[in-house]
């Protein structure tokens, strides 16, 4: 056989090694080994899930919060622009008075 | 794609949480998924492993399995895709050690396999020649690797293969001829360099 026939040979017979393999029987406790690892998993992923639905429940109800107080303020603040000057300037001076606002520094200071 | 009655049976009851159904479905694809993983990974504990793997993940996903495919094609292509990310991980290993070992940072722990040369046991000689084969399919792409080796698995029809890596028939049968002809040459290259057959690929 020449040098390229037996080079030939040897691949082919390389190629076809995959041919013959025998088949392999599954072990007879895949599966008990397999449900073991199901419950493990369940088992440690059980915590993060019901802390995961509880954050599920927490963070869009504070969101859905958080955007109405800022709806309920940006409609209070236009609201008490739309209304006047009257109303606004009187809530402003009694702003100013409850905080003493209207005095000078050194008398809010001193005075006590 | 054609679902039997049975095989949507099966996928509604595994839905809905069945562990009978469950077992049902691994004792039947088990021993396929196993050798499956086997032919690309060449070792039964690795397969193994890797079967396990497959089917914790049918267990997580299947409610997720939107059935445009048959629940047994969507099984082996976890499965495949499994075994390769297995191989890719071993090669990105076998890179890291090869670049500390030349940096004189770690001994290569692991060699690409030599041949022994010549051994006469057919069995011992036929498992080295897988090795060969193995180690040239390593350099091949993906699609080529998995369609070859799917292929050499008599219980797969080229269909199954082109459902499995979803692609068509002829797709197919082009992966597994380009995948020949570039192993061919590799291991003609291989054989030329070592005719005593002592040396690794």
């Amino acid at each position: 056989m020449s040098k390229r026939d037996h080079i030939n040979d040897e691949v082919q017979k390389t190629l076809a090694a995959m041919d013959n393999m025998e088949p392999l029987a599954a072990d007879p406790y895949f599966y008990t080994r397999l449900n073991a690892k199901i419950q493990e998993m369940e088992r440690t992923e059980q915590p993060l899930e019901s802390r995961r639905g509880l954050l599920g429940y927490i963070l869009p109800a504070m969101l859905v919060m958080l955007v109405a107080v800022n709806l309920f303020s940006v409609y209070w603040v236009f609201q008490g622009s739309n209304e006047g000057g009257g109303d606004r300037e009187s809530a402003l001076s009694a702003f100013a008075e409850e905080y003493s606002l209207n005095q000078s520094s050194d008398s809010f200071i001193w005075e006590e | 794609m054609g679902r039997s009655p049975l095989d949507k049976e099966l996928v509604l009851q595994l839905k809905s949480g069945s562990a009978a159904a469950f077992r049902t479905l691994v004792e039947t694809h088990q021993e396929r998924v196993i050798n499956t993983c086997y032919r690309f990974l060449l070792s039964r504990e690795d397969a193994e492993d890797v079967a396990q793997e497959v089917f914790l993940e049918v267990y997580k996903s299947i409610r997720d399995f939107r059935e445009e495919a048959k629940l047994s094609t969507w099984i082996y292509r976890i499965a495949v895709t499994r075994s390769l990310d297995l191989i890719r991980k071993r090669k990105r290993k076998k890179r890291m050690s090869f670049l500390k070992s030349s940096l004189g940072l770690e001994e290569v722990a692991e060699r690409i396999p030599a041949s022994h040369g010549g051994n006469p046991d057919s069995k011992l000689e036929n498992r080295e020649r897988q090795q060969v084969l193995q180690t040239a399919l390593n350099s091949l792409a993906d699609n080529q690797r998995t369609a070859f080796v799917l292929s050499k698995y008599e219980e797969y029809s080229y269909q199954e293969i082109a459902d499995i890596m979803g692609t068509s028939l002829s797709a197919v049968e082009s992966l597994i001829h380009r995948a020949k002809k570039s192993l061919q040459k590799k291991l003609a290259n291989y054989y030329e360099k070592n005719q005593s057959g002592n040396k690794a690929v």
